[in-house]
């Protein structure tokens, strides 16, 4: 079966006050049908831009992405994909159920399949109770919760989420990890960008962990010892950031005798797991 | 780009998002507060009229209330154009339908729909009520010659004017990188387009060098927005087919214009 999604060697950087910034450094990702895929790292790591370069919200300064055997450059691939960006932002003076019906209308379906679309994504995402208030009257949670029904809209094959559950209270966030449990359930594939390990390590089968644009390294969260990232080669100041992110996470780290970075990810995920009797 | 085929749904997602969008910029305070502020300046002439200008009362509240819109409603076009666009852009809306299978033209033409609508209804309601106040008062000679068929056509370039200074806003919007500065450069291009005529009327006179044709040249990039007077159709003056056909045209084509340009601006700031 073709992967739903192919990441090769994609680069992209802006120019920010005349200097240009790599985002991205040429990062390689295959994602596998059905497979709940994170994406992690620190803020800033490029997940996002590798997010908006998959759906076609920006464009690469080389590399391919793939979705579905269609390069990303084309539009027809997005019938099959639901995506939550990160920054989220609808119609404010509308209500959340004409926000969906606009969505599902440029999604192409008209008429009575509009109607239980909304109703079904509605129910689902537990907005239903206030679609119908404007979306500037809508707390955070809500709106968010918005957001996941705009991305279940058209019952996608493919969900790409933009940190999906940051930010929300932990009651959210448990109804966040239901819904996509139901959606492994379903056989979707769920490409998940976050910065939390917690959340990656509990809702992804196989993650690549991102720092300054580069892929560090690719392993299964729950999985044995074998998976071991490395960090070379990344310079003075990248270092220093990226030893100031394990530090941040708890996660144990040495130098190796190539002078490089060891950090065991999964070996502490497993430990505060095991430590917090889960 | 859209093939042939495409195109039917291209229009038609283009007009969904165009009346999604004009019904929540009707929503917002902004215009709202505009429209009604046009609506009280117009039913404030009613008071004015009764100082006697020692002109024709039907007269002086036609041009009044038309005074009053095109003013609020440059303002509200200027405000509404930038604030559409770049808060699309700024806090991630444009994401959201990009995410949808439908192109980039097609959302862009969509937003300046909505905008366009809107500044339409603006229009008619401030158009309604002067039209009601108008026909309250007796026609004198000067102005019992005035059709009704004038009055629509003040209208319609009366639209048409705030069509071409919304367009421009919308480049300007494009080309910016926020809603401020789109405002000020939107503020300036309706300036340039109110005084250009007199500063080529000037300038024109005196000869000048190789410099002032050119600036005189890129003058002309901008429309002149006195040619865009709803004056012309309330003053008795003959309205012909021609003369009409013309302003329309000239309306038109830059307002498609400047929206093209704008659609093309964002399409190569993209990503």
């Amino acid at each position: 079966m073709e992967p739903p999604v192919v990441i090769r060697g994609l680069r992209k950087s802006f120019r920010v006050r005349g200097r240009r910034i790599a985002a991205l450094r040429g990062i390689d990702v295959t994602v596998r049908a059905g497979e709940v895929f994170g994406l992690l790292g620190p803020n800033g790591s490029g997940k996002s831009t590798a997010l908006r370069l998959l759906m076609g919200l920006a464009r690469p300064d080389a590399g391919r992405c793939v979705l579905f055997g269609e390069a990303a450059a084309g539009r027809a691939y997005l019938r099959r994909v639901g995506y939550l960006p990160e920054r989220l932002s609808f119609f404010e003076q509308s209500t959340g159920a004409e926000n969906l019906r606009l969505l599902v209308r440029l999604g192409g379906l008209s008429g009575r399949e509009t109607g239980e679309a909304v109703e079904r994504a509605a129910v689902l995402t537990g907005i239903a109770d206030y679609a119908n208030r404007p979306v500037r009257t809508y707390s955070k949670g809500m709106r968010q919760r918005l957001g996941w029904a705009q991305a279940l809209l058209h019952d996608p094959e493919l969900l790409i989420l933009d940190e999906p559950a940051t930010g929300l209270d932990p009651l959210a966030k448990e109804a966040f990890h239901g819904l996509a449990a139901e959606w492994t359930a379903a056989g979707k594939t769920v490409v998940l960008c976050t910065h939390e390990l917690d959340e990656a390590e509990r809702l992804c089968g196989r993650v690549s962990v991102l720092f300054e644009g580069r892929v560090l390294s690719e392993g299964a969260p729950a999985g044995a010892g074998e998976a071991v990232f490395r960090f070379r080669g990344l310079g003075t100041s990248a270092e220093e950031r990226l030893i100031q992110w394990l530090r941040t996470e708890e996660i144990e780290w040495e130098r190796s005798a190539s002078g490089g970075l060891r950090a065991s990810v999964l070996e502490s995920l497993r430990t505060a797991r095991e430590g917090g009797g889960g | 780009m859209k093939t042939v085929r495409e195109l039917p749904g291209a229009l038609h997602a283009a007009a969904g998002l165009g009346s999604f969008v004009f019904r929540d910029l009707c929503r917002r305070r902004l215009f709202t507060g505009f429209a009604g502020l046009a609506v009280f300046f117009v039913l404030g002439s009613t008071f004015l009229v009764q100082i006697d200008f020692g002109g024709d009362a039907r007269r002086f509240v036609l041009d009044f209330c038309f005074g009053a819109l095109a003013l609020f409603g440059a303002v509200l076009a200027v405000v509404l154009t930038a604030a559409t666009l770049r808060e699309a852009l700024e806090l991630g809306t444009l994401d959201l339908l990009l995410a949808r299978p439908v192109g980039r033209g097609t959302v862009f033409a969509g937003l300046f729909a909505g905008v366009a609508a809107a500044l339409a209804l603006f229009v008619l309601v401030a158009g309604g009520v002067t039209a009601v106040l108008a026909w309250r008062y007796s026609p004198s000679a000067e102005t019992a010659g005035l059709p009704w068929n004038g009055f629509f056509f003040a209208l319609w370039v009366a639209w048409l004017r705030l069509l071409v200074i919304a367009s421009m806003v919308y480049l300007a919007a494009a080309v910016v990188d926020s809603a401020p500065v789109a405002v000020l450069l939107g503020t300036l291009l309706v300036i340039v387009g109110e005084v250009q005529g007199i500063a080529a009327g000037v300038w024109g006179q005196g000869g000048g060098g190789a410099g002032t044709a050119l600036l005189l040249a890129a003058l002309r990039l901008v429309p002149d927005l006195r040619y865009l007077q709803a004056g012309i159709f309330l003053h008795g003056a003959d309205v012909t087919v021609s003369g009409v056909t013309a302003i329309s045209l000239y309306g038109l084509l830059f307002a498609a214009g400047y929206a093209v340009l704008a659609v093309f601006v964002l399409h190569r700031r993209a990503g």
